[in-house]
């Protein structure tokens, strides 16, 4: 009897210290993940919004650059079909209206150019601070230990289905957007 | 038989709680800040707190009164003026409140020079209209006034009051709208495109304020 006894109690003690073990094991094994980053960027709607955003901006800067061009081609035409005309200062006033336009016209192209990089630099590292902050939030709240984003150009070469959580953190961070 | 006086009082009282009055300016301030009342939202995006916070025209009306800028027989006439507008408060903060930065002031942020901080100045003061906008199901709408809190060092966060009101059929479709989006286009703070939406029924549903008297 008491042997039986002493081995049941042998056998509970390596049950529970198999059960604790398993679950130490289980707590202190990082939790992983991964994302497609592209997916992610490209059908996030503060993205979208994002470029529509820059879009309308570079529209309108272009919007603004047809109008000093037709100005420009209006001098050219001027000078053209009426420099046989014109006298001799009135000639030079044209000349000078055209080179002004031309150098105008100049100036802006050169200016949206490169307010169009830093622009669209701003508009879309906002959109992609959300989609960092709005991870770095799913993370803690989910308990994952490290989440990788894949990209086609990246480093991982393979991951099973089970790991990736772009759909579930793509769906929230949509949901966060509004 | 109990039953049958018992759910109309308790349907009184829910309505009661929802659309009553509220006795004290804590209790009011209690309630509009409360998330759950939808008059308040917030967002953190890399390390910038967000947060939108819809005025009552009541509300605005009693500052006033407190301030001594309107005569008590004159807060009807006033609130049925504000009654007419959609007012917000936008604050902006970091979600760090240890952080090393002058004052802790949100203004230095990513700041690398003085022309960088008097360019945020002045866009944050002059040019946020550029900045935000209120849309409907129909329309969007810039704000008619805006007003960029000056805290002399003494805060670390910044708020801008931003008053919308269109006139005509616009200011119709404005106070009727089912759903209001207040859209903030960041591009200061880097924070992208944020959108806070207010229910129409949750605008409609505000306690009424009875604590009037100084």
């Amino acid at each position: 009897m008491l042997r039986k006894n002493i081995l049941f109690g042998v056998l509970t003690a390596f049950v529970l210290c198999n059960a604790a073990l398993s679950i130490w094991l289980f707590l202190r094994t990082p939790k992983i993940a991964y994302v497609r980053s592209t997916v992610l960027v490209q059908d996030y709607y503060g993205m979208k919004a994002a470029r529509s955003l820059y879009d309308q901006k570079v529209a309108q800067w272009n919007a603004n650059l047809d109008t000093l061009q037709s100005r420009y081609n209006r001098s050219v035409n001027y000078l053209t079909q009426n420099k046989n005309k014109l006298s001799a200062s009135a000639l030079q006033k044209a000349r000078e209206e055209v080179v002004s336009r031309e150098s105008e016209y100049n100036q802006y192209r050169n200016a949206i150019e490169e307010m169009a990089a830093g622009e669209n630099e701003i508009i879309t590292q906002g959109a992609l601070n959300q989609i960092n902050s709005y991870i770095e939030q799913y993370a803690e709240k989910h308990k994952i230990d490290l989440i990788i984003g894949v990209t086609l150009s990246g480093n991982v070469l393979y991951g099973t289905d089970n790991l990736d959580i772009t759909e579930e953190v793509l769906k929230g961070l949509n949901e966060s957007y509004k | 038989m109990k039953t049958r006086w018992f759910i109309p009082a308790l349907l009184l009282l829910a309505y009661a709680c929802n659309t009553g009055s509220i006795s004290t300016e804590k209790d009011y301030f209690k309630w509009i800040n409360d998330g759950d009342h939808r008059l308040y939202v917030a967002k953190t995006i890399n390390g910038v707190k967000l947060s939108v916070k819809y005025l009552p025209p009541e509300y605005l009306a009693y500052k006033e009164y407190q301030g001594g800028g309107v005569a008590r027989e004159e807060l009807d006439s006033l609130i049925a003026r504000y009654n007419h507008n959609r007012t917000f408060l936008l604050t902006l903060s970091l979600e760090d409140q240890n952080n090393t930065l002058p004052n802790g002031d949100i203004m230095y942020r990513n700041i690398i020079s003085p022309e960088e901080y008097n360019n945020r100045l002045l866009e944050l003061s002059f040019n946020i209209k550029q900045y935000i906008k209120l849309e409907t199901e129909s329309n969007s709408y810039v704000p008619v006034l805006h007003t960029f809190e000056n805290t002399y060092g003494l805060s670390q966060n910044r708020g801008i009051y931003l008053v919308f009101a269109p006139g005509g059929k616009e200011q119709e479709d404005l106070l009727t709208s089912k759903d209001l989006e207040f859209v903030f286009e960041d591009q200061l703070f880097m924070t992208g495109i944020s959108c806070f939406v207010f229910k129409k029924n949750d605008l409609d549903n505000i306690p009424h304020i009875n604590f009037w008297e100084k």
